[in-house]
């Protein structure tokens, strides 16, 4: 009997998963294609060379572009705010003494689960204190990534070096004043560069939050597609390939730039966002007074009593149980669309870095035509993919695992993309020169090469999207998702709170499976910082470097 | 406790302070062994010896890094280690200053603001932020970063300054902390032989302030302090007036471990 490696039993489980999540959202039952939306499937992909290109529709687009921007911008800023509190009450070697770890324990706890939840979740209870309120999306979006931002501030805070700062705490200073001074300027290049990856998801994320009725570009795409519009429907998704795209280029310039380079496009960067908040400050026309508003207080006093204790939904455990089982599956079945697809777009969009790759102009078209699909791909948000995919596949699990799948492609793609660029190609060159043919080259050296850390975005990936089942769930495609809509249309708060601990159990039970497979494949190789959504592989601290047998600080 | 002290002008007082480190493997390595010794205000002392001999283990209890095995510290009446990390913090730590041999700077910022740094015990945070905006004191650093030679470089990224460079903002920044005891270690290490005179001057201008610094040179120490101590595998060789210390206790002192087995 040949010996069960740990990798080995990893690659069995992980295969025996596979077939069972396809079995159960339907992938061989060929009953769930819908023969008769052929038509309006057609009808949809040809309204793309005919978009509505009237004056009061274009005007309209801009001013929804308009808000999604402005949610993102002031969402990205809420969850700035939030994740530099938290940051040094996340950090383990600022505070080393007890009082601090207790702290970091208590803040620990309370960020996991806003992590956990999703944005449209939070943004369907802030619906029911707010009602159609700029501030559901703002800070719907605020919430969970100020909690990701937190830890990987925290993170940054612990990367960097310290000794600094314990100089300035012996010599008096306060625990603020030291961290500002001694820590932040020298990190301050992370931070920033991190706050911009954020607005670049935020941005995608205002999209959807939008759908839920807040307004902005997935408002009126939801109205356009209920109305079957397809000429509007591609009038606003030109909207958000080029609102997505521009976030993604500015991103990549402030995360990509060095030196005094970096420095200086930084700079202006911040400079920019700071006007842009304020210029989206008045576009939403945003009342702070509603926060605190009499209504407001009653209304969340209401809806924290009608939401405990938690119960069970009309139809019990089962029902529970059976969505958790099709979210699951379909978030494996969608990493595996996502994963195959995404890593073959990644490497025709990543940009040649060695010395005898093609670099003639068909390549380069191929190239920038990747580029532009996996930007369409990930600018329409996924429950946007799962109408079109349910024009042709029955409502039910299988087209929101589709949805999710095609969407992430575009995610992955661009992440595997970058991951391959990183990579000195000087191997490659070298089987290349020897005469090895392209694909061989590419099977046997640069895939491998780069191996670590594209499974590691891939696996890690499944920790974002086992939590976006419940966005494409929201509109209908089964799982947990519906089964919140369903609660929630019943007005059933107490069952709303069993389904969202159901959905923070499986996040966390996914976390845990995904630490697992990425240690057991790759060692522990970190997707890099722009792949961290929910959850990071913390490394271990550095030694603070004081020695003696009883020098840890009491 | 203050009655153990010989007279208010006691800074530092050492009773049979013992040391240990854990070696690479785990086991135990003596670094200080029953060391008893106190310094009055005003002195500027010298630590000599061969690296492991104890010189940074003496600067690290005195700066209550590290809490000794055996044996009591005073400094300023007070147990370092425990008064860094009561509440008391704030007011003790403004009397101490330190450079450590890598310089514990912030590389990202400019020179002044390194120097600054050394007001940071007394500031406010606000002080603190508003000083990053606009750097407080000007000429009071430009001043101080003159008794180092490195005035042109005030407005200089610290990064991109030399080793000897840092060194000496470093040793600017507790300057400007002007600290009532100030411990260096090395503070002249990667420092310009010719301005090693300068930096030791510099440190020792100040007739209230009480230095301990450990040196490597010898003759650079005999040149600036008013008491050199040193230290062999822990123990103290000799405790002297500069004058009074001979090549011969030198040689001794840096002798190989087998050498002075033979001996």
């Amino acid at each position: 009997m040949s010996a069960l490696t740990p990798r080995r039993r990893i690659l069995a489980i992980a295969g025996l998963a596979i077939a069972w999540s396809a079995h159960r959202v339907g992938v061989f039952d060929l009953d769930n294609l819908n023969s008769g939306g052929w038509d309006a499937f057609g009808r949809f992909w040809t309204g793309i060379i005919d978009p509505d290109t009237s004056a009061t529709f274009v005007r309209l687009t801009i001013e929804a572009a308009g808000a999604t921007v402005a949610f993102a911008v002031l969402g990205t800023a809420v969850s700035l705010i939030i994740g530099m509190g938290g940051a040094p009450l996340l950090s383990e070697r600022l505070w080393p003494t007890r009082v601090g770890a207790a702290l970091r324990t208590l803040a620990t706890a309370v960020f996991v689960v806003p992590r956990a939840v999703h944005e449209i979740v939070w943004a369907l209870l802030l619906l029911q204190v707010f009602g159609f309120d700029p501030w559901v999306a703002i800070i719907g979006i605020g919430i969970p990534f100020g909690a990701v931002t937190a830890k990987v501030y925290a993170e940054t805070i612990d990367e960097a070096d310290l000794r600094p700062y314990e100089l300035a705490r012996t010599s008096g200073a306060g625990r603020t004043s030291a961290l500002l001074y001694t820590v932040v300027p020298a990190i301050r290049g992370e931070l920033i560069s991190y706050a911009f990856y954020r607005l670049e998801c935020a941005v995608r994320s205002a999209a959807v939050v939008g759908i839920i009725g807040v307004g902005g570009l997935g408002f009126q795409l939801d109205l356009s597609f209920e109305t079957l519009n397809y000429s509007e429907v591609w009038t606003i998704i030109a909207a958000l390939v080029v609102v997505s795209g521009l976030a993604d280029r500015w991103s990549t310039l402030v995360r990509r730039s060095h030196g005094a380079r970096g420095r200086r496009v930084r700079e202006w960067s911040v400079v920019a966002a700071a006007g842009l908040l304020v210029w989206s400050w008045n576009e939403v026309e945003l009342d702070p007074s509603a926060l605190w508003s009499e209504r407001t207080r009653r209304r969340a006093g209401e809806l924290v009593e009608a939401m405990w204790p938690p119960t069970l939904g009309p139809d019990g455990w089962s029902e529970l149980i059976s969505a958790s089982l099709d979210t699951a599956a379909m978030s494996i079945v969608a990493v595996v669309i996502a994963g195959v697809l995404g890593v073959i777009a990644g490497a025709v969009v990543a940009r040649p870095n060695g010395q005898l790759e093609v670099t003639g102009v068909l390549r380069r078209v191929v190239r920038w035509a990747m580029g532009a699909a996996l930007l369409l791909l990930r600018a329409v948000p996924a429950p946007v993919w799962a109408f079109v995919v349910v024009l042709v596949v029955f409502a039910g699990p299988l087209p929101g695992a589709i949805a999710l799948g095609i969407y992430n492609i575009g995610v992955i793609g661009r992440l595997v993309g970058e991951a391959f660029e990183e990579r000195p190609a000087d191997t490659h060159d070298l089987a290349l020169a020897s005469g090895a043919s392209r694909p061989a080259a590419f099977v046997a050296v640069r895939l491998p090469d780069a191996a670590g850390r594209i499974i590691a975005i891939v696996v890690y990936r499944w920790e974002v999207i086992i939590r976006e089942t419940i966005v494409v769930g929201v509109v209908g495609a089964g799982g947990l998702g519906q089964l919140l809509r369903d609660h929630l249309a019943a007005r059933d708060f107490d069952a709303l709170t069993g389904t969202i601990l159901a959905m923070l159990v499986l996040a966390v039970v996914v976390d845990q499976l995904s630490r697992t497979v990425r240690r057991g494949l790759t060692g522990g190789v970190r997707p890099g910082r722009t792949a961290h959504h929910a959850d990071a592989v913390a490394e271990p601290p550095a030694d603070m470097g004081a020695p003696s047998t009883s020098a840890s600080m009491k | 406790m203050s009655d153990s002290f010989a007279s208010n002008d006691t800074v530092v007082e050492l009773v049979g302070v013992g040391v240990e480190h854990a070696d690479p493997d785990g086991r135990p390595v003596t670094a200080l062994d029953d060391i008893s010794l106190s310094i009055r205000r005003g002195e500027r002392v010298a630590v000599l010896g061969s690296s492991g001999s104890g010189k940074s283990s003496l600067l690290d209890v005195l700066g209550g890094r590290v809490q000794p095995a055996h044996g009591a510290v005073r400094v300023f009446d007070d147990d370092p280690f425990v008064a860094l990390r009561s509440r008391r913090r704030r007011t003790f730590g403004r009397r101490v200053g330190m450079v450590r041999q890598h310089g514990d700077l912030v590389l990202s910022l400019r020179a002044i603001h390194n120097v600054n740094a050394g007001l940071l015990g007394t500031w406010s945070t606000w002080a603190a932020l508003a000083s990053l905006i606009r750097p407080s004191g000007r000429s009071r650093v430009r001043e101080i970063l003159e008794r180092v030679a490195l005035a042109d470089r005030m407005d200089a990224v610290t990064g991109d300054l030399s080793g000897g460079e840092r060194q000496r903002v470093a040793v600017a920044r507790v300057l400007r902390q002007a600290p009532d005891l100030l411990l260096a270690d090395e503070p002249t290490s990667s420092v310009d032989p010719r301005l090693a005179d300068s930096v030791m001057a510099a440190l020792t201008a100040s007739s209230t302030t009480t230095l301990v610094t450990a040196v490597h040179d010898p003759a650079l120490a005999q040149r600036h302090v008013t008491r050199m101590i040193g230290l062999r595998a822990g123990h103290v060789v000799f405790d002297a007036d500069p004058t009074a210390v001979s090549t011969d206790m030198l040689d001794r002192l840096y002798a190989s471990n087998a050498a002075a087995a033979d001996a």
